[in-house]
């Protein structure tokens, strides 16, 4: 990845442009409620994307408010992260609506976050009034993401820029209703939460409430979790697809959960298991990894690309199969998927920034990305007093 | 982007202050000599948990063991965060692997390399996923998605004769 194509690199500054703050009143672009107020547009390179980022990023549009007033603001090209917990904005994008940090004793609350292509983002909490679709405005917690915060920290030292992220935040839609949960209620060293002053900051815990929201969960109906619906897309790509994320399961008409479909109940990581062949490993669905990452099969003869180590190159498409069960042993079927090559799909064909059959080697994990969701409903259940979550499809 | 954070590793609160990402003067680590381990816990402020030299002293929490008598590995945590330093006995360090909800202080962690891994990552990304960014003889790689991060950095050359990848974790 770091030796991409140059055009992957987002201009950003084309998005900037796009997402100026403002009073806004309806119509909101890029927030389209449809009969019903659950139905959020997603996209894939398409509209309220900035155009050409990166491979396979889902990008949603939400309209924040100063909490209790109507001084809102449409933020677009954000990465729409079922591997996350919250929303985070980076803070010059919306820095007209003012909206107000989180304090606690006199100090700002900050947080530094970590995803797993090794990127930090780090800034201070901010309450807003978050509205998804058409659903009623939630005051929740958000992050400004803004490495510039405190800037003689000692911690999460080389946190991402806007200029270097590729999206204007990230919509984090988990199964977990917080970031962190109980383990950052009862220690200040959990190593995500800080208390600020003006030059240097201490870790501090956090009570539940005081956490990112996942702001699903925050809705007063459609709260129990999200359905992902893109089109399918043939192995050699698309330029972009538009789809929907569905609030709320079961809570209306438009999001039952077919009786048919595979369901997977989450481990308390999370997590499920999937076995492409031998011992099956830790597995999770993340619409934020924009490939499929795991371990091949060694007869599969999958190897990286010479360019892009990131990324497998095989002389021609590979079907493969993996078998998902829950942590418990419960079994969820088998599910086929394609691996191509990613210099053939995605270098070798400019204007293609979709794809199902790109993917790259990870040794602990089966990470199913963004190619997962694509020609498929996936059900995400967020986390009760009973049970984890789960994913079904 | 998602960790096998258990709640036995949450009840693990340590006396001693967190600041993960401590900057501090140039500690050793990777690539250094084994002692230069305590001087990370100490820069990175944290606390060494286990120092085992065999595979069934290393086997509890979290599967980090050593396969081979002659090596060691050091676990350090802070709070929710543990870092495994492995190392050639009296020899130098050749490899660091961590599990957590972010990822350790790499500065410190890679010590002298960190410039390389640092220009090796610099610049805007061009997409979302677990990384591997191999800079000459330095391979880090990361993984994991919210609540439970993963990584490792390893020397290629400094690897011994019959240590398998796969158990540094």
């Amino acid at each position: 990845m770091t030796s991409a194509d140059p055009r992957r690199l987002a201009p950003l500054l084309l998005l900037l442009a796009a997402c100026g703050s403002g009073k806004s009143t309806t119509p909101d672009p890029g927030v389209i409620g449809g009969d019903l107020p659950n139905v959020m547009a997603l996209s894939v390179n398409g509209a309220g994307c900035s155009a050409d980022s990166y491979l396979n990023k889902p990008c949603v549009s939400v309209k924040l408010c100063l909490p209790g007033t109507q001084t809102c603001q449409v933020v677009d090209d954000l990465l729409l992260d079922t591997g996350s917990t919250g929303l985070r904005v980076f803070a010059e994008v919306v820095s007209g609506l003012g909206l107000p940090r989180v304090t606690a004793g006199g100090q700002t609350v900050a947080e530094c976050i970590g995803y797993l292509d090794g990127s930090n983002q780090w800034g201070p909490l901010a309450t807003a009034d978050v509205v998804l679709a058409s659903e009623p405005a939630v005051t929740i917690p958000i992050q400004l993401i803004d490495d510039a915060f405190v800037p003689g920290r000692s911690q999460c030292t080389g946190a991402e820029k806007l200029a270097d992220a590729g999206f204007n935040g990230i919509l984090g839609v988990s199964n977990w209703k917080e970031d962190c949960g109980a383990s950052c209620t009862s220690s200040a060293s959990n190593g995500m939460y800080y208390a600020c002053g003006d030059a240097s900051c201490a870790g501090t815990t956090r009570p539940l409430a005081g956490q990112l929201q996942n702001p699903v969960a925050a809705l007063p109906l459609d709260n129990n979790g999200v359905v992902v619906k893109l089109p399918a897309v043939g192995a050699l790509g698309s330029p972009s697809v538009e789809g929907t994320l569905l609030l709320g399961i079961g809570t209306r008409s438009n999001n039952a959960r077919p009786p048919a479909a595979t369901l997977i109940q989450l481990d308390s990581s999370g997590e499920f298991k999937t076995a492409v062949s031998g011992a099956a490993k830790r597995a999770f669905t993340d619409t934020g990894s924009n490939g499929l990452f795991f371990t091949p099969p060694v007869s599969a003869g999958l190897t990286t690309c010479a360019a892009y180590a990131d990324w497998f190159c095989p002389d021609s498409t590979l079907s493969l199969t993996a078998t998902n069960s829950a942590a418990s042993g419960l079994a969820g079927g088998s599910i086929g998927f394609e691996i191509g090559s990613f210099k053939s799909i995605m270098i070798d064909q400019p204007a293609v920034y979709v794809s199902p059959a790109v993917g790259g080697p990870l040794a602990t994990y089966f990470d199913w990305g963004l190619p997962f969701f694509l020609g498929r409903d996936v059900y995400l259940g967020l986390e009760s007093s009973s049970s984890n979550g789960f994913v079904a499809y | 982007m998602h960790t096998p954070l258990r709640s036995h590793l949450a009840r693990l609160a340590l006396a001693l202050p967190l600041a993960l990402g401590l900057a501090g003067p140039a500690r050793a680590t990777l690539g250094e000599a084994e002692a230069s381990v305590d001087r990370d816990a100490d820069a990175m402020k944290m606390t060494s948990v286990r120092r085992a030299a065999t595979a069934a002293a290393a086997s509890p929490a979290s599967g980090g063991s050593v396969p081979v008598g002659d090596r060691v590995v050091h676990e350090l945590r802070a709070g929710l965060l543990s870092v495994r330093q492995y190392a050639v006995a009296g020899g130098t360090v050749f490899a660091v692997a961590w599990e957590g909800p972010v990822h350790p202080d790499l500065d410190t962690l890679l010590g002298a390399h960190a410039r390389a891994y640092r220009a090796a990552v610099a610049g805007p990304r061009a997409a979302r996923g677990p990384r591997r960014i191999v800079a000459g003889n330095l391979v880090v790689e990361f993984g994991g998605h919210g609540r439970s991060l993963q990584g490792r950095a390893y020397l290629t050359d400094a690897v011994p004769a019959g240590a398998s990848l796969d158990d540094l974790r």
